[in-house]
């Protein structure tokens, strides 16, 4: 009890101070800190990562039981390499390291295993499109463009040739007998799932959350990546809103992830603020929007999901060179479909230097 | 994979110099592409042997004009002793500091220019608003701080009488922080 009182008693004169601190010209010191950091022509480096934890099998959309502890503890770290030939144009190349731990149902038993490696390489570029300053205003609005090039390994992709699920192809494939065959299977298969008290079963063995496609490092193919990025602040208030569509081609064993889009934002309220650095506190919303994968033209079943997560993030800056952000995420939408693993929680976080 | 993602950090962390901002003192300034109100030309040779107080301001940055006043006051009493005040506007409409300009700098011994494209405040990364750089005779930055006070006010002009060399500037307190 004592130490909670300390914690928010130390919040609360810690808030105090930054008011204290605070500059007389706050869209000044916000210029500096988005405007201008963001515009400053030369080399940039950053790195990046997304921790997410992946510990809920659901099917379409409701949780089941999960009796192998089937997870994934997966770690994306960018390392950005950027350049700005003028103050409103910035290129940047993001090369991924990936490591992805995980537990999954292989034969009826459980079998941990990981997979490292670097990911797909993306070459983007980003343009400031407008950007409007009053004595209490600030509005950036900036789109960007790129290509992302197959440097992943793709080989858990071919997992996926095994797993049997091609919804269309079956459709096509399924004759009367089959169909009564497999109806005998799904029969067999809630029988198995009482006995392993719920767990999902697929003809006789248990069937995974894990695919092949959430563990390949990368997909083989040329993707297009369209995006763009609003920051306003009025005051010490401000609010961010970024949208990045995927257009995925097809690649390695004729797969083609599907295309997707993310978003994430969110209002913020800057608590300290002086001419040369600031810290921002942020209710986050983030989430993506994906179809079903396909290969060679059949869709998969248990590849398309939207999510949305909220929660808390911190965004601060020094000077017009460093930026830094972090932000812990907890799912509060997942619709899925067929049976995947999904998050229960990710933290965010990035810091890049300008020179 | 972790010696990586160290290696990663501090290769980052290494880069990084002890100053933020990337034109501190003793970094040269080659060039400036800059244009006067009329849309001019204004470049180094125009200020040929001369000192140069370099401030970037804008309309919309309420510490930047008494920064102004200030810099009036200097460009007056220190113009015959070939000291410079380049006050260069960054706002994104011109309109916005012609306005400003108009009605409260009509009659200046401040030269004011604008930074096309932003090219300049690009280059030199100031850390904040307004940004005051002096440049000696040979270029070299004697001088960088962001933000204003009074105090940071008469360090700019202590430094400013320093790189003049011997010679009393005529005292005309009047403009200093006045408008």
């Amino acid at each position: 009890m004592k130490s909670r009182i300390r914690v928010i008693a130390g919040a609360f004169f810690a808030l105090a101070y930054f008011e204290r601190t605070a500059t007389a010209c706050d869209v000044c010191a916000v210029y500096t800190a988005t405007e201008q950091r963001e515009s400053r022509t030369g080399l940039f480096l950053g790195v990046a990562e997304q921790f997410t934890h992946f510990g809920t099998l659901q099917r379409d959309g409701d949780e089941v039981d999960n009796p192998l502890d089937e997870k994934i503890d997966s770690s994306i770290t960018q390392a950005i390499f950027g350049y700005a030939p003028i103050p409103d144009l910035a290129l940047q190349v993001n090369l991924p390291v990936i490591h992805r731990s995980f537990r999954r149902a292989e034969e009826g038993v459980a079998r941990s295993d990981d997979e490292t490696g670097i990911g797909d390489l993306s070459f983007l570029a980003q343009y400031a499109l407008w950007t409007h300053v009053t004595e209490q205003s600030l509005v950036r609005f900036t789109i960007l463009g790129g290509v992302k090039f197959p440097t992943g390994d793709s080989d858990r992709l071919a997992e996926e040739l095994g797993e049997g699920h091609h919804e269309e192809e079956e459709a096509a494939e399924a004759t009367e007998a089959e169909h009564h065959a497999e109806l005998a299977v799904r029969a067999l298969s809630v029988a198995q799932s009482i006995r392993f008290h719920g767990g999902v079963v697929h003809g006789d063995e248990i069937e995974s959350g894990v695919h092949g496609h959430d563990l390949a490092l990368g997909s083989g193919s040329y993707d297009g990546v369209f995006g763009a990025r609003l920051f306003a602040s009025h005051d010490r208030a401000f609010a961010t809103a970024s949208v990045q569509y995927a257009l995925r081609t097809e690649g390695d064993f004729d797969y083609a992830y599907a295309d997707d889009l993310t978003w994430s934002g969110g209002p913020g309220y800057f608590l300290w603020l002086e001419h040369d650095r600031s810290l921002g506190l942020q209710a986050s919303l983030s989430g993506e929007t994906k179809g079903k994968d396909e290969i060679d033209g059949a869709r998969l079943d248990d590849t398309a999901l939207t999510a949305l997560y909220v929660g808390p993030g911190l965004l601060f800056t020094w000077g017009s060179s460093l930026g830094a952000d972090l932000v812990g995420e907890l799912p509060v939408i997942q619709n899925n479909t067929a049976l995947q693993i999904v998050a229960d929680y990710r933290i965010r976080g990035g810091l890049s230097w300008r020179f | 994979l972790a010696l990586l993602k160290t290696i990663l950090v501090f290769a980052l962390l290494a880069a990084t110099p002890a100053f933020a901002g990337s034109l501190g003192v003793g970094d040269r300034l080659d060039r400036i592409d800059l244009v006067d109100r009329k849309g001019a030309p204004v470049s180094f040779a125009d200020f040929d042997g001369k000192i140069v107080i370099l401030d970037f301001w804008a309309s919309w940055c309420v510490p930047c004009r008494p920064t102004l006043g200030a810099l009036e006051g200097i460009a007056r009493r220190y113009g015959a002793l070939d000291v410079v005040v380049l006050a260069v506007n960054v706002d994104e409409r011109r309109n916005d500091a012609e306005e400003f300009l108009h009605e409260r700098f009509a009659d200046s011994a401040i030269r004011f220019a604008y930074d096309p494209g932003h090219r300049l405040l690009g280059e030199v990364g100031a850390d904040g608003f307004p940004a005051i750089y002096i440049l000696d005779r040979e270029r070299t930055v004697r001088f960088a701080e962001a933000g204003f006070s009074v105090a940071e006010m008469a360090e700019v002009e202590r430094e400013v009488a320093h790189l003049a060399g011997p010679g009393q500037p005529p005292r005309d307190d009047a403009d200093l922080v006045s408008r």
